[in-house]
């Protein structure tokens, strides 16, 4: 009897050990081929597929696969036509006219028209429905529709972002008569994109289909997976095994810095998948509390800035896997301003700065000041959500380095709904540390504007500087795309000299493909181009979908 | 007997009014709120919104406003809508809970079929090298962190030898395969959440029948029963143990909140899509009508089970008699 098990579980060890292909074939090109499936997995599940009321990265994530919107951006993040096959903006710069492509049909057959594109403007703007993203829609005066492929969006003002609207359109056919905020569409979305909704299974996966009809192309790949795997460990476990295809291809979702780093001693990483680093789009930042009189002046911000190395913070926190950031914008943005340079890290140049303003180094090692008849030390406590350990690893490091200039910093870690409401709305805070991530568009107006510092709105710091102000006014008005960088320019170079932030660095996206699949390339942003485009060549295909 | 159980059962009413009297306090204590937290630091969304939700969700109003609809809506079954999807949290806890019982079950099984014949040997042979290695082994299995043996286990059996799924409750194929496929399927992936959970259990149970059994052994009945020439099996397995069982049948009734609650950590890893997961997550984004519900349903099968002890006990020990 136990010779017999003994028997079977070496036949079952020796039958898996065949099933796994020698995987020097992947490595070979191959000629285009359908079929196959796309295994990918993220970290928590999508609350709802219905595009309107989506708040949740994975829910944007899968909707970005069955929807599609009238424009979109390319991998140099430059707007290109996409339901819409050409727009034309009138003089005034407060009317966009739309021309839409024909023959667009949704995944249920049903022709797509400017009547949809109308549809999803009212349902936008309708006051009933929980839409988190309704407010971008205000600026609009009136959607006409002048053809059956002609839509005219008039604009109160000049609008920058008004290209970028309508980046999802909703099917009027299935859903103008029903409640939006309950209807069953969040779990059966009909869209126009490349993949259809198949199925969705809560917190195990999220199944969709290519769909055979897509006006770009019916895709390659003929079935897209997503999975749910919690913990990021798992999730390159799945990798190592084959049970996930790619870690951040498809879906949000990232190497750790340690996998990325070990991967030359990782031979089934390295064997199987092609590992690429990018630049993710957002960036890591240190706030500084303007409210507190010890922040207060700039130049005791700048000295801040420069008593803090940040190549030693990018080398320890993420293994060198990150550049330094200077400014609020993504990553090679036409909006950054090729004249700023990061402040340097010279301790001596801050002490000179402190010296400066007043604080004399006491018998304790930290600087003091008398501030209003009272004798002040140095020391400021600085506080940090719970739950990324890089952030956690730069205030140590952080902590550390203002510990040579005199400056004396405890830190807090603090689980995040008690870090955001109890801390960060409140305002009681001295610093912290945290992270954007960010659109395309380098618009940072809720983030630095001098009226945005209500409770739920995003100027935590406090920050105010009237040009700075006027600047973000006009950014968003003007759609000149020339006149908008002179304005982006001007504001990088400001918030440089101002240092509301210390900006920390922007994080690599580290992201991890099956060599079978080809078709495409990587751009710099972390974004997901062409899906349709993706395939296996046929002896290299994996499932059988 | 009867009456004894009718009045366990009257006695649940009250009992669950006062639990979910008391959770639903201490839900509201924690700082923040879900609205906020739905869309905090998406710098598209606008203040209004966030009050828009807020009445939506009914937690502008009063609070004992809120538990006054709650309750009214409980009296029909009616356990409300889940913040995340609005979708009836009856439901979304009927999905999950499946799971964690398979789980928990089978691990409570394995555990009383391993680690009470494991304690009750070591007591029959105490001191001896066995006795020592049965210590040793499970104390390793005890002060070993659940996560790390889980990615242990994963690494070797699902990446170095690839024999085990690394996570997950079915496999990518699981679709397409027949019933018995998708059972053998089904089973390949429990085994690795099985072992973590069993293992860490093995400690405490077999323990706890060792000093038991160890108790039993020396009464004079067991003494009475070797002079009477009974055999040694006999005596062992129909005198002693029995009244050995009784500590363990108590430690069991006491695992049952966890047995039903789930673990969370084993699911995280395991991405098993269990109960510990959802109220860990229902917790962490105050989502107030799932948190209720799990808590009032997670109690609701304590109570049951613990009265189900209680009655094992009447079953087991002769002079435990209820009425």
């Amino acid at each position: 009897m136990l010779r017999n098990l003994a028997l079977i579980l070496v036949v079952l060890v020796i039958a898996t050990g065949c099933a796994k292909k020698d995987p020097k074939i992947y490595d070979q090109p191959g000629p285009v081929a359908d079929g196959d499936v796309m295994i990918e997995s993220e970290l928590s599940d999508a609350k709802t597929l219905n595009p309107v009321l989506v708040s949740e990265i994975a829910g944007a994530d899968i909707d970005g696969l069955i929807f599609n919107g009238l424009t979109r951006y390319n991998d140099k993040l430059v707007i290109e036509p996409c339901l819409a096959e050409k727009w034309k903006v009138s003089k005034d710069n407060k009317t966009v006219t739309y021309y839409l492509r024909r023959g667009v049909k949704f995944h249920d057959g049903v022709e797509f028209t400017a009547s949809d594109v109308l549809f999803t403007y009212q349902v936008y703007t309708d006051p009933t429905v929980n839409t988190p993203e309704g407010a971008q829609y205000q600026d609009i005066k009136n959607v006409e529709i002048m053809g059956p492929y002609e839509v005219k969006v008039t604009y109160k003002r000049p609008f920058a972002l008004a290209l970028a609207l309508f980046d999802t359109i909703l099917p009027k056919h299935l859903l103008e008569d029903k409640d939006i905020n309950t209807s069953d569409f969040a779990r059966h979305p009909v869209g126009t994109g490349p993949y259809k909704f198949v199925e969705w299974k809560t917190d195990q996966k999220i199944v969709l289909a290519a769909n055979p009809d897509y006006w770009e192309g019916a895709p390659h790949i003929k079935k897209v997976v997503m999975r749910i795997i919690p913990d990021q460990t798992t999730q390159f476990l799945e990798l190592l095994n084959g049970g996930i295809d790619s870690v951040g291809a498809w879906f949000h979702g990232t190497l750790s810095a340690e996998q990325y780093t070990r991967q030359s001693n990782t031979p089934k990483l390295k064997d199987y998948y092609n590992v690429y680093k990018t630049h993710s789009l957002e960036y890591t930042y240190l706030g500084w509390n303007e409210l507190n009189p010890l922040f207060k002046d700039k130049k005791i911000r700048q000295a801040l800035t420069m008593a803090i190395d940040r190549d030693a913070v990018i080398q320890n926190a993420i293994n060198g896997l990150g550049s330094v950031c200077t400014g609020p914008y993504p990553y090679g943005s036409w909006a950054n301003n090729p004249k700023v340079k990061a402040w340097p890290y010279d301790p001596d140049k801050a002490k000179k700065v402190f010296a400066k303003a007043g604080w004399k180094m006491g018998a304790d090692g930290i600087l003091h000041k008398n501030i209003n008849h009272k004798d002040t030390p140095f020391h400021f406590t600085l506080v940090i959500p719970q739950g990324k350990v890089d952030r956690e690893r730069s205030a140590t490091i952080i902590q550390q380095q203002l510990k040579q200039v005199g400056i004396q910093v405890d830190i807090q870690v603090l689980e995040w709904t008690t870090f955001l409401s109890q801390y960060i709305e409140k305002k009681k805070f001295d610093a912290y540390i945290m992270g954007w991530s960010l659109t395309p568009d380098p618009d940072c107006y809720p983030i630095f504007h001098s009226d945005q510092v209500k409770e739920h709105q995003f100027n935590m710091v406090s920050y105010k500087n009237k040009t700075v102000d006027t600047l973000l006014s006009e950014g968003r008005r003007v759609l000149d795309q020339k006149t908008r960088q002179k304005i982006y320019w001007r504001i990088h170079t400001i918030l440089n000299e101002e240092q509301p932030y210390t900006f920390l660095y922007i994080p690599n996206q580290l992201t991890a493909i099956h060599k079978r699949f080809k078709g495409y390339t990587m751009n710099d942003f972390d974004l997901l181009t062409h899906p349709e485009q993706w395939y296996a060549p046929k002896a290299q295909q994996k499932y059988i979908p | 007997m009867r009456k004894f159980l009718i009045r366990r059962l009257l006695m649940m009413i009250p009992l669950l009014l006062g639990i979910s009297i008391l959770s639903f306090l201490i839900m509201h204590l924690a700082p923040g709120e879900p609205a906020a937290l739905d869309v905090a630091m998406n710098t598209k969304v606008d203040p209004s919104y966030i009050q828009k939700l807020q009445a939506f969700y009914e937690i502008d109003k009063p609070l004992h406003i809120q538990y006054w609809h709650w309750l009214k809506r409980l009296a029909t079954l009616d356990f409300g809508l889940s913040f995340k999807d609005n979708r009836p949290v009856l439901r979304v806890i009927l999905e999950r809970l499946p799971a964690t019982l398979v789980l928990s079950g089978l691990s409570e099984i394995l555990l009383f079929l391993i680690a009470v014949p494991l304690g009750i040997m070591a007591a029959y042979y105490q001191n001896s090298l066995y006795d020592r290695f049965v210590t040793v082994f499970s104390f390793i299995g005890y002060s070993t962190p659940a996560f790390w043996i889980s990615l242990l286990l994963m690494l070797l059996f699902g990446v170095q030898w690839g024999v085990l799924p690394v996570s997950g409750m079915f496999g990518n194929d699981a679709d397409f395969l027949p019933w018995y496929g998708k059972l053998w399927d089904f089973a390949q992936h429990l085994i690795l959440p099985l072992c973590v959970t069993t293992y860490g259990g093995l400690a405490s149970i077999s323990r706890y029948a060792r000093t038991s059994m160890l108790e039993v052994i020396r009464q004079d009945y067991i003494r009475t029963a070797r002079a009477k020439g009974l055999s040694e099996f006999n005596v062992i397995f129909h005198h002693a143990l029995p009244n050995a069982l009784i500590p363990i049948v108590t430690l069991v009734g006491l695992s049952l909140p966890g047995f039903i609650g789930g673990s969370v950590i084993i699911e995280s890893i395991f991405s098993w899509p269990g109960m510990g997961r959802l109220s860990y997550e229902a917790i962490l984004s105050h989502n107030y009508p799932l948190i209720m519900g799990t808590v009032i349903i997670v109690a609701l099968l304590t109570i049951l089970g613990n009265l189900l002890a209680d009655i094992s006990y009447s079953l087991l020990d002769p002079r435990i008699k209820y009425d």
